[in-house]
């Protein structure tokens, strides 16, 4: 195998691929990359796996003899990164990889490409296309309410409702939920439901950029297939069927409070200084012409901000917050002003974009915490 | 070449694995118990080879898939075996620098060494956690392998708790999922692992099929195979063990022990008396076991020498015959003397009275 290629053209994607590059794990192969170079296409065919996800990048460049190799990735990277910026060579013999600068020179043995696993073929004709936009915001929009719990693999996931007529994203870790529908037609003829783990996904959060504009879909029984622009990312979908969160979303919360997204953010982030690292709780305050927050912490003192500009109408409410959670949301809740709905303090808070005019809505849910 | 054929004496189970292959009625689950070292661990292995292997004389070793295997590289093979608590992720990763080394030198012993005992630095057990890593990658559907494999060994180590977290998956396992477990103690087992597998039964290697493979496959002397063979009780492991050791201590030093007895020399005794403080608590009792074997020898000397062990020792066994030629009317009060001494060693008796307890008993029989 031999090629050449510049090195700004190759390091974004090593980046990119080293994501998904597990760690200290048990099956060393898994800590390598597959590098494939085809002769007839002139391209280089880089994969990097951890059996849940697999990533093949598709790179042009300039292959004077085609083979594979299986090389150590967080070497590959490192090598790399320090590499002059210009054009690179790498000949593969005898179990070793020869990277070449015009100055520098490195010898890396290699594994066996053989032991790598084997990557299924793809055919992304019945493929669905996706505005990589619009999908992005979904993903960010939701990825921050999976739960980590590895009890529980179904809540480490995303949901994705494909509609004929609506799309949809949901995460829960039963604390909070965080929903997101487009209301546009899309191109799939039946509702189909899967649940994607969150890292596949933050992986394509992370490569969508400006410059490229779909995201090509393939849902298989058991895994799902995303290719956007040079890569092409398989993840394999959670097996079960999504609890009905709508259960828990209160329909009676008529209180409303209509607050500066900005202005409360900055309030929050002044009093959650004190509040304790076990709960995280801040406390607010609400009536028609007062809004306080503060946080009590019996070790350290007490915090208290007042927030002049603010609507409400409803009830007199007290009620508390894990503030991390609260920031999560209001940090993806786009428009200047924060819309909460709220009922009584031991239940469920709802929380809105405020006029909102796109073709897509949000909805948020949060679980108090208890008063005392 | 058939890796197959690499196994000796179990024909039984070989017998069922083949039908099982050859009919492709690949079942659940299937425990594969026996005495320990017989080869039930290199039989499991071979049998989820065969099961996937890409050629035609199943398992080859030889094909990809097999290659895989045999370096625990295969993305469909997840093999648990005890360990001390490696706090494994479910992603299968080790994050203790530590632990993910003694991981990897455990796996290397396998792969060169299969017979060694590995140490672990701590106390080892099939954890929890091992077994929820499994639950959780055979979630996902198999990466390449038409079955894929669970290979748990020693699941006798498993607690209570743990083995109640396995026993759905066991029960139902995964569309092409296999779970192989081996044990030597099946009687550990919960009745509901038990219950739920097909069992391959083990038998204790015989002398024959030890003394063939030490010396076609290792290349040992014919005499020294004939002992170790011999000296190994029908555990393969135990073969290749004394092997590599070359003349295990304790065996020399039984057989220096038995020509002070003839000797009856108590000043040499005293000096090997010495020797039992720079020893290991467990070097007197396999002295005494070569004691017992020597023994049998010595009763057996007359009639049936094909039954010696110590056969490169015969001048030995030969002067004692004839200070007691009568042995083979007493011996079992001899030998249940020697039992006796071991059950004091484990009670915790002092181990320089036991063996001065055992000279003067055997100086006053060989005199």
């Amino acid at each position: 195998m031999k090629f050449s290629i510049e090195k700004k053209d190759l390091l974004p994607f090593i980046q990119h691929l080293n994501n998904i590059i597990p760690s200290k794990n048990t099956m060393p192969i898994l800590t390598n990359y597959l590098i494939k170079a085809d002769e007839n296409e002139n391209q280089l065919i880089i994969t990097a796996t951890d059996l849940e996800i697999t990533v093949i990048a598709t790179i042009k460049a300039n292959i004077m003899l085609g083979g594979k190799v299986a090389v150590s990735a967080r070497k590959l990277m490192e090598i790399l990164t320090r590499m002059p910026d210009e054009v690179i060579n790498f000949i593969y013999q005898e179990d070793e990889l020869l990277i070449t600068s015009i100055s520098a020179k490195f010898d890396l043995l290699c594994a066996e490409a053989n032991q790598f696993p084997m990557v299924p073929d793809v055919d992304l004709a019945d493929s669905v296309a996706f505005n990589a936009g619009l999908f992005r915001k979904m993903i960010s929009s939701t990825s921050f309410a999976v739960s980590t719990e590895i009890n529980r693999p179904i809540f480490t996931g995303i949901n994705w409702t494909l509609d004929p007529e609506f799309q949809m994203m949901a995460a829960t870790d039963g604390k909070k939920i965080a929903e997101f529908t487009h209301h546009k037609p899309t191109h799939v003829t039946e509702r189909i439901d899967c649940i994607i783990p969150t890292k596949g996904l933050n992986f394509l959060d992370k490569v969508i950029t400006e410059n490229f504009d779909t995201v090509n879909v393939l849902i298989e029984p058991n895994r799902v297939i995303f290719s956007y622009d040079s890569y092409l990312l398989m993840t394999h979908v959670i097996e079960g069927r999504y609890p009905d969160y709508n259960k828990a979303i209160p329909k009676n919360n008529n209180s409303i409070l209509i607050v500066d997204k900005e202005h409360l953010k900055q309030a929050i982030g002044r009093v959650s200084l004190l509040a304790t690292e076990d709960t995280y709780k801040i406390h607010l305050s609400i009536s028609n012409n007062s809004f306080i927050i503060d946080c009590v912490n019996r070790e350290e003192g007490e915090a208290r901000e007042k927030i002049t500009e603010f609507t409400y109408d409803g009830k007199d409410i007290e009620i508390a917050f894990n503030y991390k959670f609260l920031l999560a949301i209001i940090n993806v809740i786009e428009t200047p002003r924060v819309e909460f709905k709220l009922g009584a303090s031991n239940e469920a808070a709802l929380l809105f974009n405020v006029d909102q005019e796109e073709d897509y809505s949000t909805r948020f849910l949060l679980m108090p915490l208890r008063l005392l | 070449m058939n890796l197959f054929n690499k196994i000796r004496g179990q024909h039984r189970a070989l017998e069922m694995l083949h039908s099982v292959i050859d009919n492709n009625k690949i079942g659940g689950s299937y425990l594969f118990y026996g005495p320990e070292g017989v080869g039930k661990y290199t039989t499991a292995l071979y049998f989820a080879m065969a099961i996937n292997c890409l050629e035609e004389d199943k398992p080859c070793g030889t094909c990809y898939s097999c290659k895989k295997f045999l370096s625990f590289s295969h993305p469909d093979f997840i093999y648990l075996f005890p360990t001390p608590n490696m706090k494994f992720q479910l992603d299968g990763s080790i994050k203790e620098e530590k632990f993910l080394k003694e991981y990897e030198s455990f796996l290397a012993s396998r792969r060169q060494t299969p017979w060694n005992t590995y140490t672990f630095s701590q106390k080892t057990e099939l954890r929890v956690d091992a077994v929820r890593m499994l639950i959780h990658r055979i979630s996902f559907s198999p990466n390449e392998a038409k079955y894929r494999i669970c290979l748990l060994e020693a699941v006798d180590l498993m607690n209570r708790t743990t083995a109640n977290a396995f026993l759905k998956t066991l029960e139902e396992p995964p569309p092409n999922t296999i779970m192989l477990l081996t044990s030597s103690r099946p009687d550990f087992l919960l009745p509901t692992i038990l219950s739920r597998c097909r069992k391959v039964p083990f038998l204790p290697l015989s002398v024959i099929d030890i003394q063939n493979e030490l010396l076609e496959e290792h290349g040992v002397e014919a005499m020294q195979a004939r002992v170790f063979a011999r000296l190994a009780s029908g555990n393969m492991e135990k073969a290749l063990q004394l092997l590599e050791s070359g003349n295990t201590e304790s065996r020399a030093d039984a057989n220096e022990l038995k020509e002070l007895i003839v000797a009856h020399d108590d000043l040499g005794f005293m000096d090997f008396l010495g020797k039992l403080r720079q020893k290991p608590p467990s070097w007197l009792y396999e002295v005494i076991i070569h004691l017992q074997i020597s023994l049998a020898d010595i009763a057996f000397f007359e009639h049936n020498q094909e039954y010696l062990v110590n056969i490169d020792r015969t001048h030995l066994i030969e002067m004692m015959y004839h200070k007691y030629p009568n042995i083979d009317e007493n011996i079992w009060e001899e030998i249940r003397f020697l039992e006796d001494c071991q059950k004091k060693l484990k009670g915790n008796v002092n181990s320089q009275l036991i063996l001065i307890e055992i000279y003067n008993r055997f100086c006053e029989l060989f005199c």
